[in-house]
């Protein structure tokens, strides 16, 4: 269970490890709802929610708010 | 007919791949493999944002030290500076952009392409295939392009599609550059709207509940990169195009689903549209210097992966400007309008639509009489890209380079007044403009800075300095930048 920064979900799982041989450098996740994905090696103001500006956060509970691109079919 | 010249013929004859570009861009210290180490954040997006300061003479940078994705190779700046394309077409280095405005231009042209077929079995795109358990967070060394962006972008691939209901019509196959955000190991969704080519090949294959293949190309030949966003018509060929541009050939062959694709490329991710999917994508950093928000996007699953050995990612470094996506589009974006205007008006010498995709854009125009260039500037805002990216128009005279941002400054100085500034207000513009009120609305702003002629009243005081020039000024400015290379020693 891991928590996303950005929508603060805890669905997302591990997509890929980042190794250097038998060395972990860095772990890669993927949330299933928001569709954010993370490396635990990257600057806080990407994947640390205290340090992610507000705005770039997001809310899924209500898709019906981000535009859809193509309509579609019913 | 195609107008470029025999040097550039036999560039281009040398250039049948990514990998023959970086040699020759490499040939010219063009081209850098960064020593150390880098982390894929913020390591390699901080080194790209660095090489794209030098507009002029940035060089191509590959990263083949990227921790945590050992072996694997990524390269950017491959079109981030003028120098860059210079060198696929043929120029020296430090060419005036101007110059190779013109060389374009001159290409203009889809006559005879070479576009020579390799059998699948035989083209080194297909060296080593996948068909099952992929995982594009693995095979590609990923990386956020922008902090905020929501996931890591592919950023420069072209994308293959063929019209679902004219499948054999090998014209209405469409490329285009469509930004590509990997969402799951097997999916990823890409931004295209119903205006695009490749919108209307899925709304088509959804409306008639038929299958849509595309082909990813990833690592492509550095033309087809230039050319396949450049605006041509519905039914002509990219790849035709490309070729055409060049004056030389572009292999092609068959991907394992179908399409055609380029025989010398990278990579292919071969995928299949899922009906009726729709998944979050973005935010992503656009060409306006602005992140564009949070949308819901049409959905792909891969089917099959061909790549070289060894394969080359190339990507894209796009932000706030100066950027690759700056220098790779403007000349393209420039080229077509001067296209359209000089049909109609011989008058018009050049267009520089450099700047965010021409969002602001110099055209110089010899003036016929008082208000023409004006109404030079109307047809302009009537072309396919003026329509909604020539927001704020500067029309110059003859005698200004609009490539010279100090010579159009000393127009806007010196030749305007009140009375030559318009606003057409409520117009369309483009959906990702921070300063749209209403996305997709917007001003068109049009300042004439050319001379004022009768019947306009004249002023008092009009007349211009004659400044000394060509190759006598040429000579002389050598002159002294060897006598300053000397005096510094
Ligand atoms: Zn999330």
């Amino acid at each position: 269970m891991t928590a996303c920064p950005r929508c603060s979900n805890t669905n997302a799982t591990v997509f890929h490890e980042g190794k250097e041989g038998e060395e972990l450098i860095w772990t890669l996740f993927g949330c299933p709802d928001c569709h954010y994905h993370w490396r635990d090696s990257e600057p806080e103001e990407s994947i640390n929610p205290a340090k992610r500006k507000a705005v770039f956060q997001m809310d899924t509970s209500n898709p019906d708010r981000y535009h859809l691109i193509l309509p579609v079919r019913e | 007919m195609n107008k470029q010249s025999e040097i550039s013929i036999e560039v281009a004859k040398k250039v049948g791949s990514l990998r023959d570009f970086l040699d020759l861009l490499e040939s010219k210290g063009q081209f850098i493999t960064w020593p150390d180490e880098v982390m894929p954040e913020p390591d390699i997006r901080n080194i790209l944002v660095a090489a794209g300061d030098d507009d002029k003479n940035g060089p191509a940078i590959l990263f083949d030290k990227i921790k945590g994705y050992p072996g694997k190779r990524m390269v950017a700046g491959v079109h981030g500076s003028f120098s860059n394309i210079a060198t696929l077409l043929g120029y020296p280095l430090g060419t005036p952009i101007r110059d190779l405005f013109y060389d374009i231009v001159g290409r203009w042209t889809t006559e005879a392409p070479q576009l020579p077929r390799i059998a699948p079995d035989k083209a080194p795109i297909h060296e080593v295939r996948i068909e099952e358990n992929f995982n594009l967070f693995d095979l590609l060394p990923l990386y956020r392009i922008n902090a905020m962006d929501g996931g890591f972008y592919i950023g420069k691939a072209n994308v293959v599609s063929r019209d679902p209901h004219d499948p054999d019509n090998f014209g209405k196959q469409n490329v285009g550059i469509y930004r590509i955000q990997p969402h799951g190991p097997d999916t990823f969704t890409l931004m295209s709207v119903p205006v695009h080519d490749m919108g209307r090949h899925m709304l088509a294959a959804e409306m008639d509940d038929v299958p849509l293949k595309i082909a990813v190309m990833l690592g492509n030949h550095p033309a087809m990169a230039m050319f396949a966003a450049t605006p041509i018509g519905y039914d002509e060929s990219e790849y035709a195009y490309a070729a055409g541009m060049m004056g030389a050939p572009i292999a092609l062959t068959e991907s394992g689903n179908g399409l055609d694709i380029q025989a010398e490329g990278e990579m292919v991710i071969e995928a299949e549209y899922i009906h009726g999917e729709r998944q979050y994508e973005g935010p992503f950093g656009e060409f306006p210097g602005s992140y564009s928000g949070v949308r819901r996007a049409p959905v792909f699953k891969i089917t099959g992966i061909s790549h070289r050995k060894n394969p080359i990612f190339e990507n894209i470094y796009i932000g706030k400007g100066w950027t690759e996506h700056d220098t790779l589009i403007g000349l393209n974006t420039s080229a077509p309008i001067y296209a359209v205007l000089k049909k109609e008006f011989p008058e018009v010498e050049a267009v520089n639509a450099l700047y965010q995709h021409g969002l602001t854009a110099i055209i110089s125009v010899k003036n016929r009489f008082a208000g023409f260039a004006k109404s030079v500037a109307l047809r302009a805002l009537g072309t396919p890209h003026g329509l909604v990216y020539l927001k704020n128009l500067i029309m110059v005279d003859a005698d200004v380079d609009p490539f010279d941002l100090n010579q159009v400054m000393w127009a806007l100085s010196v030749r305007t007044r009140a009375s030559d500034i318009q606003v057409l207000d409520n117009m369309a513009g483009i959906m990702i403009d921070p300063a749209a009120v209403i996305p997709g609305m917007g001003h068109h702003l049009i300042i004439d800075a050319t001379t004022h002629m009768a019947p306009e009243p004249i002023g008092g005081d009009v007349e211009i300095v004659r400044r000394p020039a060509g190759q006598e000024i040429d000579d002389l400015s050598q002159i002294i930048k060897s006598m300053q290379k000397e005096a510094r020693k």
